[in-house]
């Protein structure tokens, strides 16, 4: 068999079926070079040669960029060029000047030989004030397979469809579309004016911002390329290349989709999954909150009712005791502010706000599950939004967090479901601080019970266990807790089946407590986290001992 | 660009140079003619003694424009140029007539004679961006060649012929089957590229390439010669690239020594060089002229080389003034100037 040719050069299209030759060890294609000790040798496919320093190094005068301003450029050897529609070479201008001389309109060609350099002196300082773009656009042309065509992406095209700015198709950022460029020309003109169908250079037909001419961009890519040259279509400015593209690139205004695990800012700001504040059973510091597991940044609930609470918002945890001195254990729930709470509500559970109520929310709503805001009506939230599940800032739904995640839904930011607060779709419910399932404060979508801080599955949620309401817990913490699955009417929480999203080692509290602490906790501890479900009244106060978690 | 104050120069100028820049030369292969064309719209042909010492101005004939390129058919009894008419004439060395051969939509960069076996074939690139291959004995051309982009330089060695066009675009063909590109690759250089020219007296098939920045780089066809690919920079001021502020010129002509293969290059900065690709050195450094320089050629034997000081436009209109130097140098080579180095 013959040595196949287009195999060695990147570019044999029928691969194992062809009938010659693929050589692949050995010598490699023509594209290898060994330029003055300059990297490594590369076929088509292999690692780009350029970088942006050397890209960098070539656009600036003075060091790499020739003295003839009129030129295309191309990052490395054999690579596409990325700065197009410049090429002019000095025969053809002079060829202009000599037709100008011949007739009288020799000012007219200066005009043209002067707007011309500039244009490209502009092109270059763009290209090197958008450096990531320019990167972006020579790496997507490495990698495509090498057609030795004239067609090419040009970082700088005029899009056919999507602009830097989002803006829609055809555009491009710089305002050069199908209609009009960023500098009020007329139709299909460049950003330098050009009239339609020309360039900025002259160059003819359909250009863009930088005149390229209809389907490229001004550096020539086809079609379809955004002004900083992204790929084809779907494109933003921004380069991202799918289609559904907000301005930072992803779906959540933060970015991160992490599931499950990881809050927004890592290990959930304040709390772990699971419980443990550092401290020992009861009550403690205002951050301190992380009781029972499960828990979000406020220190939601968790599976193990959390003992001791905490922490100013750790009030919200598991229903229980919570910061403000409420009396742990015992209490329904007791809200933070609730029964008795610091505040010295008296009731059972009553808010802080001396609204009776049972189970209030920390605010005093009554209610059962109310919000703190006194909304009554069931399971509201925090802040007062009525309805089943609501969230605080009235978005309906269910079970929704405080701050409106519906647990199914939408975030308190409108995320379509089930997505956090910030927008983070909540496949597996993260919270708002990114907490993995069972919720998030935020609008995790925790089929478990979550609560608008983010509480646990087995509802004992920041606002209030479930049912029963603690400090604020009330409101929504039970209207989440209640909504382990998302329905109008939450079915009380599944505690058997509730996610726990406690994992070994996952909180740094984990492993301050005592080696033996299980055998340390009394009897009736030991057996209430062992029980299936915590009795209300006996929900213990101590740390959940790790190996019952 | 600073040139040498006082043009010093020992070489041999051609007498009766033409009254603009000169954008061509080529040397006959059977005699020591010597075609120069012009943008003042003229090709010029100089009889020229065997060891460069006189000139003699023998025959000219006019374009409609500018000239942009000449070349000698392979017996040496016909001219061709081709320029900024769109149009390609011949010149009957025996009967001194000028005739149109070829014609094109925009002016024509280059004309190549191609010596196919039989009655031979004139190759036209132009800026409209085709190539046309032409029968001289019929008006029309016999095949056209779509090219990516404007023609800006090519070479025939036959077989090969490569042609290098605006975007960076380098198109090689197998003339036994001169219609179908044979390989179509992107430049080894980064800029645009200013002039293509084939291997001569070389073993293994390929070609040079220079553009505006200051480099030159040689390609073989072959894929297993790619690992001798090899580029390397000229043409800049000052010589070494760790300097802060280097003034990057343009690489305007590159010319094969018919017989040892090495080749020159010359440049808008006014210097010359001669180079060994397979040893990879230099082997002379020329003088700065007063001028760019423009265009060169070896003659058929290697012993003259001629190399045209005018202005070649590279800084624009203003470059241009009525004391520009214009005119044709000859040197005399000397063997170890062209003489291949053992590769080491």
């Amino acid at each position: 068999m013959a040595p196949c040719q287009f195999f060695q050069r990147g570019t044999c299209r029928f691969g194992s079926q062809c009938k010659n030759e693929h050589i692949v060890a050995g010598n490699q294609t023509y594209v290898r070079q060994t330029s003055q000790g300059a990297g490594p040798a590369t076929d088509s496919k292999g690692p780009p040669l350029f970088t942006p320093e050397t890209i960098s190094n070539d656009l600036a005068q003075g060091k790499e960029r020739p003295s003839w301003p009129l030129t295309s450029y191309g990052p490395a050897k054999y690579e596409k060029t990325l700065i197009s529609l410049l090429d002019e070479s000095p025969e053809e201008l002079r060829v202009k000047a000599n037709g100008a001389v011949k007739a009288g309109s020799v000012a007219d060609y200066l005009a043209y030989e002067s707007s011309k350099i500039t244009a490209a002196e502009q092109v270059f300082s763009n290209a090197v004030a958008n450096m990531y773009q320019v990167l972006e656009q020579a790496t997507k042309n490495h990698n495509e397979p090498a057609d030795g065509s004239g067609a090419t992406t040009s970082a700088f095209g005029a899009p056919a469809t999507t602009s830097a700015f989002g803006a829609p198709a055809a555009t491009s950022a710089f305002g050069a579309s199908t209609t009009t460029s960023a500098f009020g020309s007329s139709t299909t003109t460049s950003a330098f004016g050009a009239p339609a169908t020309t360039s900025a250079f002259g160059a003819p037909a359909t250009t863009s911002a930088f005149g390229a001419p209809a389907t490229t961009s001004a550096f020539g890519a086809p079609a379809t390329t955004s002004a900083f040259g992204a790929a084809p279509a779907t494109t933003s400015a921004f380069g991202s290349t799918t289609a559904p593209t907000s301005a930072f690139g992803q779906q959540s205004a933060f970015g991160n989709l992490k599931p499950a695990t990881t809050s927004v800012f890592g290990q959930s700001a304040f709390g772990q999954p699971s419980s443990s504040a550092a401290i020992k059973p009861a009550t403690t510091g205002a951050f301190a909150a992380f009781a029972s597991g499960g828990t979000s940044a406020f220190g939601a609930a968790a599976s193990s009712g959390a003992a001791p609470t905490a922490g100013g918002f750790g009030a919200f945890a598991a229903a229980k005791p919570s910061a403000f001195g409420a009396t742990p254990a015992n209490n329904n729930g007791g809200s933070v502010f609730g029964q008795p709470s610091a505040f010295g509500a008296a009731a059972q559970p009553t808010s802080a706000f001396g609204a009776p109520v049972q189970p209030t929310s920390a605010f005093g709503v009554p209610s059962q599950p109310t919000s703190a805001f006194g909304a009554p009506s069931q399971p509201t939230s925090a802040f007062g939004a009525p309805s089943q599940p609501t969230s605080a800032f009235g978005a309906p739904a269910q079970p929704t967090s405080a701050f409106g995640a519906p647990a199914q839904t939408t975030s308190a930011f409108g995320a379509p479901q089930p997505t956090s607060a910030f927008g983070v779709p909540a496949s597996t419910p993260v919270s708002a601080f990114g907490q993995p399932a069972p919720v998030s404060a935020f609008g995790g979508a925790p089929p478990a019970a979550p609560n608008a801080f983010g509480n646990s599955t087995s509802g004992f949620n920041a606002f209030a266990t479930p049912a029963t309401s603690g400090g604020f817990g009330g409101g929504f913490a039970s209207a989440l807790a209640q909504s382990a699955s998302t329905s109008s009417a939450p079915p009380p929480p599944d505690f058997k089946n509730a996610r726990v999203s406690y994992k070994q080692g996952l909180t740094p509290y984990d492993s301050q407590l005592p080696a033996d602490y299980l055998s340390k906790l009394p009897e009736s501890v030991v057996a209430a986290f062992r029980a299936e479900k915590f009795e209300f009244g006996k929900v213990p106060d101590w740390v959940p001992p790790l190996e019952l978690r | 660009m600073a040139f040498a104050a006082a043009p010093v120069l020992k070489d041999v100028e051609v007498a009766d140079p033409p009254t603009d820049s000169i954008s061509s030369l080529s040397f006959s292969n059977q005699a020591d003619f010597l075609a120069v064309g012009s943008w003042d719209n003229s090709v010029r042909v100089y009889e020229v003694a065997p060891d460069g010492s006189r000139t003699q101005g023998k025959a000219m004939y006019q374009h409609q424009g500018p000239v942009l390129s000449v070349c000698w058919s392979q017996d040496g009894s016909k001219i061709f140029s081709g320029g900024a008419d769109n149009a390609g004439r011949m010149f009957d060395v025996a009967t001194g007539q000028a005739t149109q051969v070829a014609q094109h939509d925009a002016p024509i960069k280059v004309v190549r004679w191609v010596d196919t076996p039989g009655a031979g074939i004139l190759a036209t690139g132009s800026w409209d961006k085709t190539i046309k291959y032409w029968d001289l004995r019929t008006p029309t051309a016999v095949a056209s060649v779509t090219l990516p982009e404007r023609c800006y330089s090519m070479d025939v060695q036959y077989p090969l012929m490569v042609v290098g066009t605006a975007e960076r675009h380098v198109q090689i063909y197998n003339l036994t089957n001169p219609t179908t590109v044979y390989k179509a690759m992107q430049s080894p250089l980064r800029w645009q590229t200013r002039v293509v020219s084939c291997f001569k007296a070389s073993a293994n098939p390929g070609f040079a390439i220079g553009s505006v920045e200051g480099r030159a780089a040689f390609q073989y066809i072959e894929d297993k010669d790619a690992s001798n690919n090899f580029s390397f920079k000229c043409h800049r001021n000052p010589a070494s690239s760790a300097a802060k502020d280097v003034s990057i010129y343009a690489l305007n002509d590159i010319s094969f020594h018919p017989v040892q293969g090495t080749f020159s290059t010359c440049g808008a900065d006014g210097t010359m060089g001669f180079w060994d690709k397979d040893a990879r050195i230099r082997l002379k450094t020329f003088d700065a002229a007063p001028g760019p320089i423009s265009a060169t050629a070896f003659n058929r034997t290697g012993s003259i080389f001629a190399y045209a000081v005018s202005y070649d436009w590279s800084k624009g209109h203003g470059g241009m003034t009525p004391t520009h130097p214009n005119k044709i140098l000859l040197y005399a080579c000397k063997e170890e100037d062209v003489k291949k180095r053992p590769p080491k």
